[in-house]
């Protein structure tokens, strides 16, 4: 067994932990703020290749694969998880789809733009009545001549008001439904029919844009299928899988900054005479923050490499989000709570972790279905086969 | 036109603890970053065109640094990973260096950067000077090459002044002097990827003798300023004190 | 003059082999605290201090302080390359001429160099460099027979002055080779500034104690003069002096200058949090009891406007 990130990895992760403090840390209260995406940086990420990171470099790609990519959701989401979030859903569902099953043609159409953030991706699944429940899916695609019509809504999807080009779950044949009748188009957000509503007032992630789609026969050519027709499902479903990889190691980016800060402010912060690092209070909160931050780092980098090694990683990928969403959340609140009334400032950057923190649980996925998607995996390795 | 780029890594001071009051330093994390300065002094050279051949003592810090400064843009990186070196003072390694360029066949532009963080080996660039009897330009923030001609805007002072030379020439580059780019991610893949991304050469290599290699500087241990005291309160001639502070700080 | 007739008129040998004698580049008139440092090693060596002066005025005060014989030349560090100084002493600011004379004599050399002494058997030259900022020094000793060291003028004490004391000023027939390097002149030029807070060396903090603008105006006169930046606690902010960017403390900005000068911080855990990694800190507050007095290297505790107004006037 070999623990060791490799020389190249180490390498990435220095210059992104350098980009995230002197790039992004000055700028991500502003962002919080006004919601108004920063361009020179974006632009400055695209130079970089932030922007397709796992992806291989014949497509563009800075071909550093799934470890590399949670290198840079780690390093983003310490500093401003709004932009690991454009980011996250741009390589990590959005463009994933197509370069998970698309067909090389179409590969070669996007992904160079899309590596290089002059084209951003979005992932279209959910719709304002199927959230977990994906498969009840309504936005359709009707044949006609050598395209498809997709009419009908997607719903909170990120990146939506800035996307160049969405990969979109359409149901081809109503018959069949959802498993076996959807397919995935991938739609360019200039052509007609296609609009973004405005974005939608979050919790957190405010520098995050996200937005309902409306497709009012939007015109898609049939080259633009990716995948096969009928198997969008399955697809999209891949794509979930591997992106809850990365989402865990975002989260693990949001724990571990809490819990540096936290050790800081126990060290310098004293009451009745002491600092308050000396209250076996304090270092209970700090150690069990340390163990989860260990546990998810350990098991995220490992889920990786299984991804990578071409390795069977569906259920490992559940347990990093599922994990990862919950053990961001206590720590980034114990944090919080160590802090006392300074947590809650709107000018210390930790308050806005706690709000940016609370989707994990939500998205890509609620932590119910990965409970049952787990579930699911173990049962039936003992011979139970669970309806979903 | 042909720059040449001293580096060197230095232990990372955030790894570092430096206990006075037990007269040690504690090693934490060791990890290594470029020499501050010499990272500009590479910004400065890949700015200028042309091409950049870096260059670096040591083992795997400098391994690391030199190939960091492959995927910043430099073209071709040497090492020397003589344990034999480990000692080299400022003059033993005016002679290495000296010797490379000659190997490389010289250089128009030898830049390295102002300050050294952890030795004093900031002495080494208007040493190498001397030594290839070229002009030296220090604490330099501007560079720029017209025909053969290099114009440098320098700290001086509290000020600036602009000082020009011919070239071949040796600069130092203060730190600070420009932002260094990134790295794209693309190139740290690839050039930690490629076993043939640096060149090593041996001081054998480099037909040293003996005596060029024997350095005259040894070093005896660490000293360590007075343990802070914070809180010290000043009284009688405070506005006095406070100048003469200011002055020595 | 060369160098032949230069040793018989001197009646000493400066032939390559013999290294011999202290000396000194004192260009300027704080340099000559170096010819006290030489006079000090000079006595247990017993050896002559010459002391290279640009300005024929210093001469008496350079015998005053320990020089036995002073030459005056146009280019002192290049005279120096023409010389045989067994050690030599030359000021930081000084330090390529130092690097360059080292180098032509083979000689080690100590940059910045604080207790130095010599070994008195070996007669190596023995002295401490700072590193990684000052955080610590490493000890070294030279070996050659020529040995070379740089040192800080500021970090000297003053030399004791003997008017009585004798010296020679030597007539020396020395021209430089034409620089191979052009000055051009002063240039105005404004270094880009991204984040000045985190790469300034000098710091003047700024907080509600200054009580009024006028005061915030005093304390931005210092910075302009001691080319620091400004910062300022949270009051300052909201007094409306400084804007966020300009914030010391943990919402705001860590820094780590060489030099920290607050004027009227009271200093709160958070704005004293920011600042662990300033090498030295100064603060002013009228209230002996604020709490970033006790943290301070060095505190007063007064008008801090006032200490502003007074310091200003001294500093000239």
């Amino acid at each position: 067994m070999e623990f060791t990130f490799t020389p190249q990895h180490l390498a990435l992760r220095r210059m992104l932990r350098e980009f995230c403090e002197e790039e992004l840390r000055p700028r991500a209260k502003q962002l919080d703020r006004t919601g108004q995406p920063d361009r020179e940086v974006l632009r400055l990420m695209g130079e970089l290749g932030l922007f397709g990171v796992p992806f291989s470099q014949k497509y563009g790609g800075m071909g550093a694969g799934e470890v590399g990519y949670c290198i840079l959701m780690e390093e983003l989401n310490r500093v401003c998880p709004s932009t690991a979030t454009i980011i996250g859903a741009h390589i990590g569902i959005g463009a994933m789809s197509l370069y998970l099953d698309g067909a090389e043609a179409l590969k070669q159409k996007y992904l160079p733009d899309i590596c290089a953030g002059r084209k951003i991706a979005a992932f279209g699944l959910t719709e304002p009545n199927a959230g977990s429940d994906a498969a009840g899916i309504q936005l359709r695609a009707t044949p006609e001549g050598d395209s498809y019509m997709l009419d009908g809504q997607k719903m909170w999807i990120t990146n939506g008001p800035i996307a160049d080009v969405v990969m979109t779950l359409a149901v081809t044949d109503p018959a069949l439904g959802a498993r076996g009748g959807a397919t995935v188009f991938a739609v360019e957000a200039q052509w007609d029919g296609f609009s973004a509503g405005k974005p939608e007032k979050k919790m957190g992630l405010h520098g995050s844009p996200t937005s309902l789609l409306n497709f009012d026969n939007v015109r898609v050519p049939k080259e633009n299928v990716v995948g096969k027709l009928g198997l969008g499902f399955v697809t999209f479903m891949k794509t979930l899988d591997i992106g809850r990889v990365s989402l865990g190691a975002a989260t693990l980016g949001g724990a571990q900054v809490a819990l540096e800060a936290a050790l800081r402010w126990a060290k310098v912060r004293s009451q009745f005479g002491r600092s308050i690092a000396h209250m076996q209070s304090i270092q209970f909160m700090l150690a069990d923050m340390a163990a989860d931050v260990e546990a998810l780092r350990s098991l995220v980098y490992r889920t990786a490499w299984l991804v990578d090694n071409g390795q069977p990683f569906i259920r490992e990928a559940g347990m990093c989000k599922l994990l990862g969403s919950e053990i961001a959340s206590r720590c980034i609140d114990r944090a919080l709570q160590i802090h006392g009334a300074l947590g809650l400032s709107r000018d210390f950057h930790l308050e806005r972790g706690w709000r940016d923190a609370r989707i994990a649980e939500i998205f890509e996925g609620t932590n119910e279905v990965q409970r049952i998607v787990i579930a699911s995996e173990l049962l039936q390795e003992v011979g139970v086969r669970i309806r979903p | 036109m042909n720059i040449v780029v001293i580096l060197r890594a230095v232990k990372d001071p955030a790894g570092l603890t430096v206990n006075r009051k037990a007269q040690k330093v504690f090693v934490n994390r060791e990890q290594y970053l470029f020499n501050p300065s010499d990272r500009n002094a590479l910004e400065a050279g890949l700015r200028l065109g042309g091409r950049v051949t870096v260059v670096a003592l040591g083992g795997a810090p400098a391994e690391q640094v030199l190939r960091d400064a492959r995927a910043m843009g430099a073209a071709q990186a040497i090492r020397l990973p003589d344990a034999a070196l480990q000692r080299a003072d400022a003059g033993v390694l005016t002679a290495v260096f000296s010797r490379l360029l000659d190997r490389l066949g010289g250089a128009d532009l030898v830049l390295a950067g102002a300050e050294c963080l952890d030795a004093d080996l900031a002495q080494v660039a208007p040493r190498l000077a001397q030594a290839l009897q070229r002009p030296f330009i220090g604490q330099a923030h501007q560079l720029s090459v017209t025909e053969g001609t290099l114009s440098v805007v320098a700290a001086h002072g509290r000020g600036f002044r602009r000082l020009e030379a011919d070239l071949p020439a040796v600069v130092a580059v203060a730190v600070d002097s420009n932002k260094p780019r990134y790295a794209p991610g693309q190139n740290l893949i690839n050039i930690f990827t490629d076993p043939a991304a640096v060149e090593t050469l041996t001081a054998a290599d480099l037909e040293l003798g003996e005596a060029e290699l024997t350095p005259v500087v040894e070093l005896r241990g660490e000293a360590f300023p007075p343990e802070r005291e914070p809180g010290k309160r000043l009284d009688g001639d405070v506005v006095g004190q406070l100048v003469d502070l200011i002055r020595r700080a | 003059m060369d160098m032949d007739a230069l040793s018989h008129l001197m009646g000493e040998d400066l032939s390559a082999a013999s290294y011999a004698d202290i000396w000194v580049c004192a260009p300027d008139p704080a340099d000559l605290a170096l010819v006290g440092e030489a006079r000090r090693l000079a006595d247990s060596l017993g050896c002559y201090v010459h002391a290279v002066l640009a300005d024929g005025d210093l001469a008496e005060r350079a015998i005053a302080v320990g020089a036995d014989r002073v030459h005056v030349v146009s280019r002192p560090g290049e005279f120096l390359l023409a010389q045989h100084p067994e050690f030599a002493l030359f000021p930081v600011a000084k330090a390529h001429a130092a690097a360059r004379a080292a180098q032509h004599h083979r000689a080690g050399l100590i940059s910045d160099a604080r207790f130095l002494s010599v070994d008195d058997t070996t007669r190596a030259l023995l002295g401490a460099y700072p590193v990684y900022g000052g955080d610590y020094l490493v000890e070294a000793a030279i070996t050659s027979p020529a040995k070379f060291a740089t040192l800080d003028p500021r970090q000297l004490p003053e030399p004791y002055a003997d008017t009585g004391r004798s010296g020679e000023v030597v007539a020396d027939d020395f021209s430089a080779p034409e620089p191979l390097v052009r000055n051009a002149g002063p240039v105005d030029y404004t270094p880009a500034a991204w984040r000045p807070l985190q790469k300034a060396r000098r710091i003047v903090a700024v907080g509600r104690g200054l009580k009024d603008a006028a005061g915030f105006a005093l304390a931005q006169q210092l910075a302009e003069k001691l080319g620091a930046e400004i910062a300022g606690d949270r009051s300052a902010e909201d007094m409306g002096w400084i804007g966020e960017e300009r914030v010391v403390g943990l919402t705001g900005q860590e820094v780590g200058p060489d030099l920290y000068l607050a004027f009227g911080v009271r200093g709160d855990t958070l704005h004293n949090a920011a600042i662990v990694r300033a090498k030295h800190v100064v603060a002013v507050h009228a209230n002996p009891a604020a709490p970033l007095l006790a943290v301070a290297d060095e505190a007063v505790a007064g008008d801090p406007a006032a200490v502003l107004r007074q310091l200003l006037e001294r500093l000239g």
